[in-house]
């Protein structure tokens, strides 16, 4: 428990930094709604003048568009990639950082098993980016009710924000697994950014060719606000492959860690 | 009596590069065992394979006759250990990280900070950020020591402190030892080692090359003569067994000496002595004497 504190305290400010920054997009971009749906017909003709393959990348919908989901599904592409970019960065360096700092010898000479370390570190980040995943969610249902003054389907919006949670907790086991499989990482944006570009360009890949392929690969394209505002449920393959991800992916950080040699700073 | 590190064949290597080859040596409980080798002869190798922090590749290591790789959180409630470098989280003061430190044993460890911050004199109320290299060696020693550990691992610990403070800390050393502790001290600063231990291993390029007490070490080793006498010495007066590098110049004579002290002694009872002087060799030549010998 001391272990899991401490590695709390230490997450606190990122997490309420991350947590302030997505909250801040989502409310300026939502306070732009009344005004595009006031403007709907200009807008629509607007993102009609964009590219067809720009628009299937960017996951923009015409006919949704201007709806409150449609809406919120187009900004919420965005926050979607910062949320991947904080459970990535939360993953690194919970366990890169022992290493980058040399604390390393401190911690794992006390009288704790290897087990016991990585899962406090595990549990402490899953806190914090649990933290930022409901405050988001509740947030979302206010941001709406506040900007659009419309009705709207409650169920699909909760399943749409609530994929922020999912897809920032797969970065975040992707992450992890990362820093312990290369536990040298000197600084952690520049594994992260890279690690989080390639799978949205894989997304933006999947969502241009229509390849099924691209998108078991890309992350970002497993849970379709398209699908969800329509059907108010996930497709059940991507659902699974993200708990085959964060399950597989935690095992062999935990396989990993325990025989791994801790070398001198 | 008790072994407290039992080390059988250990053999660490990393890839193809040279850790420790066949490590053996036992340190028995209540010692104060040196553990000398210059940089890189593999000293660290072998303290973080006891840790755990490193896997062996062969051999075992046992610490109160627990397995150091399967017990490894066991042992270390009893293990304080001192690196040669303390590195420690950022933004903490002192009495944060002293109390995180305390909280993996399962004891109230605050008496025992107070002491040993006091025989320190240390701020705990100071960042750590801002301490100095040598005050943050201070609170490695107050962490590796505050929770009364059974064994002391010592890994090159005294670099960064002042000589006043070196003297409290061997000082501290000392009565740790006195209430039972058993210390491994770990260091290529051989006056060190002579002042305070009283075993010691030596390694050369991963391997052990001497394991000796101090006083067998000191006892078997050259001791050297110079003698002066009221009278001219004659050449090969000094010529008996156990006699070497012999330099006479008129009534002065010095030579290195090996062997029953009663023979030679009685040589020197043959002269009027004017001024005579016997030194034991320290430590930094016994070590060349070994590591030339085993070159």
């Amino acid at each position: 428990m001391n272990m899991y504190i401490h590695e709390l305290k230490a997450g606190k400010r990122s997490t309420i930094i991350w947590t302030v920054t997505l909250l801040a997009i989502l409310i300026l971009y939502m306070s732009f709604y009344t005004m595009i749906k006031n403007d709907a017909d200009a807008f629509v003709k607007i993102m009609e003048g964009v590219s067809p393959v720009i628009r299937q990348a960017l996951g923009i919908a015409i006919n949704q568009i201007t709806s409150p989901l449609g809406y919120y599904s187009f900004v919420f592409s965005f926050i979607l990639f910062l949320g991947a970019l904080q459970g990535m960065n939360t993953g690194v360096n919970i366990i890169s950082k022992e290493v980058r700092d040399k604390t390393a010898d401190f911690l794992l000479t006390k009288p704790k098993t290897r087990v016991s370390i990585i899962t406090a570190k595990l549990l402490a980040g899953l806190t914090c980016i649990l933290i930022t995943g409901v405050i988001y969610i509740i947030m979302s249902a206010i941001a709406m009710s506040l900007f659009t003054g419309e009705t709207y389907n409650m169920t699909a919006l909760i399943l749409i924000s609530t994929t922020l949670l999912i897809t920032e907790l797969i970065f975040y086991t992707l992450g992890f697994l990362t820093a312990v499989i290369f536990p040298k990482i000197k600084s952690v944006i520049s594994v992260s950014l890279p690690v989080v570009f390639a799978f949205y360009f894989a997304g933006l890949m999947a969502s241009i060719t229509g390849d099924e392929l691209y998108r078991d690969l890309s992350i970002f394209k497993y849970f379709n606000p398209m699908y969800i505002i329509l059907n108010s449920s996930y497709e059940t393959k991507y659902l699974m492959l993200s708990v085959a991800i964060i399950i597989v992916g935690f095992a062999l950080s935990y396989v990993i860690y325990s025989k791994k040699d801790v070398h001198a700073v | 009596m008790i072994k407290v590190i039992e080390i059988n064949n250990l053999t660490k290597n990393y890839g193809k590069s040279r850790g420790i080859v066949d490590v053996s040596f036992d340190v028995m409980e209540g010692e104060i065992y040196g553990f000398i080798g210059p940089n890189g002869a593999g000293k660290s190798t072998t303290i973080r394979t006891l840790l755990s922090l490193i896997y062996p590749t062969s051999g075992s290591a046992k610490i109160f006759g627990l397995d150091c790789v399967k017990d490894a959180a066991t042992i270390k409630k009893d293990i304080g250990y001192l690196p040669s470098e303390v590195f420690y989280y950022d933004g903490m003061k002192v009495k944060d990280l002293l109390n995180y430190s305390a909280s993996f044993y399962n004891k109230d460890c605050s008496k025992r900070i107070k002491e040993l911050t006091d025989i320190m004199e240390l701020d705990v109320n100071k960042k750590i950020d801002d301490l100095s290299f040598g005050n943050k060696k201070k609170v490695g020693i107050v962490q590796g020591l505050l929770h009364e550990p059974k064994l002391i691992i010592l890994d090159e610990p005294t670099s960064g402190l002042d000589p006043l403070m070196q003297q409290k800390f061997f000082q501290l050393l000392k009565e740790e030892n006195e209430k039972g502790a058993t210390i491994l001290f770990s260091s290529h600063i051989l006056s060190e080692v002579q002042r305070l231990c009283s075993k010691l291993a030596i390694i050369k390029e991963g391997k052990i090359i001497k394991i000796e007490t101090m006083s067998s070490i000191n006892d078997n080793n050259y001791k050297k003569f110079k003698v002066e006498a009221a009278d001219e010495i004659g050449e090969d007066y000094f010529g008996i067994k156990g006699v070497t590098d012999l330099v006479i110049k008129g009534n002065e004579a010095s030579f290195l000496y090996k062997g029953d002290i009663n023979a030679v002694m009685q040589k020197v009872a043959g002269l009027k002595i004017v001024n005579i002087s016997v030194i034991e060799p320290d430590l930094e030549e016994i070590f060349l004497h070994y590591y030339e010998k085993e070159a």
